[in-house]
């Protein structure tokens, strides 16, 4: 019975047989479907999980076709080879389609950026208005709209600015050499610890970085919600400027001491002293 | 000042100071505290609004789900052993129509010091709101326009003395309760492992009588899935 011959050299066990892979393949393709959408449903916008589960079913589908198709008669080496001359030809004039097809699959799949993250990409910063199959839109500072093909934001440097809760920001300020720098930091210390968005832990740094030419210099190190850095870095800025000059701790402009020709008889007083050590005095018309 | 207030309602109390006035179609909302001020027009029928005591969350509209205190003095806990210690916690103030018809309060805001931490590592730490407060064998003096009394169960499940110097509690579901002279929570910490806790708050009051606060969080206001928190960082 199964063996008999209904055309050609079809069978009706290999009609049976290619039954049961179109039922197996339909079954298998709607469960992986099923398993795909449950995990990465989160991961990916509704429109690109569909994408991806019909790309996935009509794989499926392929793979079938090729089983069925010898055992029904049909020769597909014939089909191969002209699918194979015309795959090279299409994929030498896709490449740049497929590349950044598969791109933006991985970026779904992985997602180290995502739609409202402010990023850094291929030079261009800005906030991520959507991420397509094909490309990243983006919205610059400026507010200009910027499409970049997803294969540069794939192979390219990547920062995105969002992506962990908290993060750093630095200051340099400079005090004039006869300011109490200790006073200076106390001056400081008060207002980060006293702001409500600057974290206790990880703590703020406060010191003293550099003897530099024209100040003392004090680095400033301090975490705060990464979705607040900005608004609250110019806040401080301002404040440590004005609290610093209420203390009387003022922030130095360059300076250089000059001698003359005329002067060469100094004062005993000053004779040896580095030019460090009169920094005050030029900025006081001394 | 906590509870039911009809309109208009005015109030002047510690550094807060509260005036809700009806105009001819809307009502005037005006709120001093600290130095923030609000002002804002309500417009729909309000004729009495509710003050509570709720989960101390927000801070500057900056919406945090955690609460790390930070105990002034560490506590050592013998191995399988439950202890129960006072403290105290921050307080945010809400203000709310009675009728409730709005999810969205009136006004939040805190008179209590309002600073944020970070508890565990910048990439996969939490932002808490952050509060220091010392360790009592009874309920302590509060100001509860600023803070309530905590009390805190310690229980060490472990065979070894565990130091706990931090407390971090989910804001989720955190129960308030408050009557004329206090503001009350209570939470559970239970140490599991070395460096490791899981911690919880009760759904009962510090004594009877006292009065449940709305739950911010519940609401909607800031969003959060689970009440119990699994401190995996430092104790």
């Amino acid at each position: 019975m199964l063996t008999h011959v209904l055309f050609g050299t079809v069978t009706v066990y290999d009609l049976l047989i290619s039954i049961l892979i179109i039922i197996g393949t339909g079954v298998l393709s709607r469960a992986f479907a099923t398993y795909l959408r449950r995990t990465i449903k989160d991961r990916v916008s509704s429109d690109h999980l569909q994408i991806i589960i019909k790309s996935v079913y009509y794989g499926f589908i392929a793979i079938a076709l090729m089983m069925i198709l010898p055992m029904l008669g049909f020769k597909i080496s014939g089909i191969l080879v002209a699918g194979g001359f015309a795959g090279v030809v299409i994929g030498f004039a896709s490449q740049n389609i497929v590349s950044n097809l598969m791109s933006g699959v991985i970026l779904m799949i992985e997602r180290p950026i995502k739609i409202g993250n402010a990023v850094a990409v291929d030079g261009l910063s800005g906030t991520v208005q959507d991420i397509t199959i094909m490309s990243t839109i983006i919205r610059t500072w400026d507010g200009l709209y910027v499409r970049i093909p997803n294969i540069k934001v794939f192979t390219g440097t990547l920062t995105n600015y969002m992506a962990h809760v908290v993060r750093r920001f630095s200051y340099t300020i400079g005090i004039r050499y006869q300011d109490d720098a200790e006073q200076a930091i106390r001056i400081i210390r008060s207002i980060i610890e006293t702001h409500p968005l600057t974290l206790v832990d990880p703590a703020p740094l406060v010191y003293v970085g550099d003897l530099a030419e024209n100040a003392v210099t004090i680095h400033i190190s301090i975490w705060v919600p990464t979705s607040e850095w900005f608004a609250v870095k110019n806040e401080l800025l301002w404040q440590f400027k004005r609290r610093l000059e209420e203390g009387g701790i003022q922030i130095p402009f360059p300076q250089r001491v000059v001698w003359m020709e005329t002067n060469r008889k100094e004062p005993a007083s000053l004779r040896g002293q580095s030019g460090h050590d009169q920094p005050g005095d030029a900025q006081n018309g001394q | 000042m906590y509870g039911p207030h009809s309109l208009p309602w005015i109030i002047d109390q510690d550094d807060i100071s509260i005036r809700i006035e009806r105009m001819s179609s809307m009502i005037a909302y005006h709120r001093h505290c600290g130095e923030r001020t609000l002002d804002k027009r309500i417009a729909g029928m309000v004729e009495e609004v509710v003050v509570h005591p709720v989960e101390p969350m927000l801070i500057h509209r900056h919406p945090v789900q955690f609460l790390l205190i930070h105990l002034a003095s560490p506590i050592q806990v013998a191995a399988r052993t439950t202890t129960t210690i006072y403290g105290t916690f921050p307080l945010d103030i809400a203000v709310m129509t009675s009728d409730r018809t709005s999810d969205d309060p009136i006004d939040v805001f805190s008179a209590a010091p309002m600073k944020l931490t970070l508890y565990g590592s910048p990439d996969h730490g939490m932002l808490c709101r952050y509060w220091i407060s010392p360790i009592e064998e009874s309920p302590p003096e509060t100001r509860p326009l600023q803070e309530g009394v905590l009390r805190l169960t310690l229980r060490n499940d472990t065979p070894r003395w565990t130091q706990i110097s931090r407390v971090v509690l989910r804001g989720y579901d955190m129960k308030l309760f408050f009557d004329d002279t206090t503001v009350s929570m209570l939470a559970v910490m239970r140490i599991v492992g070395k460096n490791l806790a899981e911690t919880d708050t009760e759904n009962n009051p510090l004594r009877p009588g006292m009065t449940r606060s709305t739950e911010l969080m519940a609401m909607g206001i800031v969003k959060a899935i689970s009440r119990k928190f699994m401190m995996e960082g430092d104790l």
